[in-house]
């Protein structure tokens, strides 16, 4: 949604935005196994299937994931890993270091790479990064009523736009929502800059009195969003 | 005091009535019309007029899907086509004015049942109309999005519609407010007041889809005003929104 006042930049900018998304819920991904007690066992525990999607794809095959994004992955100068560290050998470990989301804008190849091993060894042999086996060759954990792991439900038309949402399951329970994918793509023809812009007033937001009768907010309660919420709980069923 | 709330087309409905004298048959009024808006519209149970609409199987449609037809359209070509209720697959889906459209019926129903002080919150999108229960004008929070123990904004909406579109989702793991790598033009709510929920809720659906552009279109608005909020936890108001501020 940021980018519709500067066309130039706006590949560009979906793309960082793509990267610090893949690159935050990873690390947060990794933060969450370490400090979750029933994945403190490493070998078992979930590797994050991120949802890597092409920024404009509305390809509703989930599975299509990051393929062709992965191509691109050698180009970035991925050494550049910010807070140390996911593309060295030794930290590739399932000790991971206790990384705080980050959005730099090398990111995108720090989490591909960490994801998808197999395309990075293919295409980039200088960094051989070896695959997390034990994570990813776990078997899925039964410990409730959804299989652990990470679900990417089909992405799907809320209205504005194509959103798509990522599930998380710890213990046969969910634990997290996102929405790795939300509508940015109806880009049409407002000409907002042949406006003459007015100065808005502006301010950092601050906590006030929570003195109020009702509370005003977003609601993410779109026919997509359930969609892509129901095909995501759907595959963690099965 | 009559206060009731209720998860109806997905969203928790509630209605708060504080005229004295009115009874559970006000309350239940205001609820049917979002259960029969959830039964004509949703596209989740084949024999809605929605689901046949969209397989061609109906000759005539009512008048009231003509009439959220007519608002999406109305809103389509009033946004520049940012709103638009018509999927890449061609089937309608005018979830995104329903909502809006059955608050503001709802209102209506009370009103029409001689009610005066009371509101309709459906989803964090309000009516409100009348006074509070201490007799004060209605105070209207603004969630803060980085933090939902948090209002940010104290509004006074005075019979006005407030609407708010945004997506909390993300703010949690990738936009704090604290992260200075955040992209700062990335809006994450943009809350709208307009004339009624409905014209409030239309606007800001739309308005959100247009990203840093929104609050602009809705600067040369008459009669709305907007609040938003981008991912580094700035905020832009429009230039009438003072008379609003509690």
């Amino acid at each position: 949604m940021s980018q519709n006042g500067k066309p130039p930049g706006r590949l560009a900018g979906k793309l960082m935005l793509s990267g610090a998304l893949i690159l935050a819920s990873g690390a947060y991904a990794w933060h969450e196994a370490q400090n979750a007690p029933a994945a403190a066992s490493a070998p078992t525990a979930p590797v994050p299937k991120l949802a890597v999607l092409p920024p404009s794809g509305p390809e509703p095959q989930p599975k299509a994931e990051s393929v062709p994004e992965a191509a691109e992955v050698p180009a970035q100068p991925v050494p550049a890993a910010p807070n140390g560290a996911l593309v060295t050998e030794e930290k590739a470990t399932p000790t991971m270091p206790q990384t705080q989301p980050s959005a730099d804008a090398q990111s995108p190849a720090v989490a591909q790479t960490q994801d998808r091993p197999d395309v990075l060894a293919s295409n980039a042999p200088p960094i051989t990064v070896p695959p997390p086996a034990p994570t990813i060759a776990a078997p899925i954990q039964r410990a409730g009523r959804y299989a652990d792991g990470d679900y990417t439900g089909r992405p799907a038309d809320a209205v504005w736009g194509l959103i798509q949402v990522k599930v998380s399951i710890r213990g046969g329970v969910i634990t997290d929502v996102e929405c790795p994918d939300y509508p940015n793509h109806r880009r049409r023809s407002i000409q907002i800059n042949d406006w003459a812009l007015p100065m808005l007033a502006q301010e950092v937001i601050a906590a006030q009195s929570a003195e109020v009768d009702i509370i005003t907010q977003a609601t993410t309660t779109s026919v997509g969003y359930r969609e892509s919420l129901a095909n995501a709980l759907a595959q963690a069923r099965s | 005091m009559l206060q009731e709330t209720r998860v109806i087309m997905g969203l928790p409905v509630c209605v708060a009535v504080h005229d004295a004298g009115a009874t559970a048959d006000d309350i239940e009024a205001a609820f049917a019309v979002f259960t029969q808006a959830d039964a004509r519209f949703t596209p989740f149970r084949a024999d809605s007029e929605l689901s046949r609409l969209n397989r061609n199987q109906v000759c005539g449609i009512s008048a009231e899907m003509q009439e959220v037809l007519d608002l999406a359209e109305e809103t389509r070509v009033q946004s520049g086509g940012y709103f638009d209720i018509r999927r890449p697959d061609g089937a309608l889906d005018p979830c995104g004015i329903v909502k809006g459209w059955a608050i503001e019926k709802a209102a209506q129903a009370l009103r029409q049942r001689g009610l005066r002080d009371f509101f309709i919150d459906a989803g964090g999108d309000i009516q409100s109309c009348g006074l509070n229960a201490q007799g004060r004008e209605w105070r209207v929070g603004i969630r803060n999005p980085f933090n939902p123990e948090e209002i940010v904004k104290c509004l006074r909406p005075r019979g006005a519609g407030v609407a708010t579109s945004g997506t909390y989702l993300r703010g949690r793991h990738i936009y704090n407010p604290h992260d200075p790598s955040a992209p700062l033009d990335e809006i994450v709510s943009l809350t709208v007041i307009g004339p009624d929920i409905l014209e409030a809720d239309r606007f800001a659906t739309a308005c959100f889809a247009m990203g840093p552009a929104g609050i602009l279109f809705i600067e040369r608005l008459e009669g709305f005003e907007a609040y938003e909020i981008d991912a580094g936890g700035n905020a832009r108001m429009t230039s009438g929104l003072g008379r609003y501020l509690a």
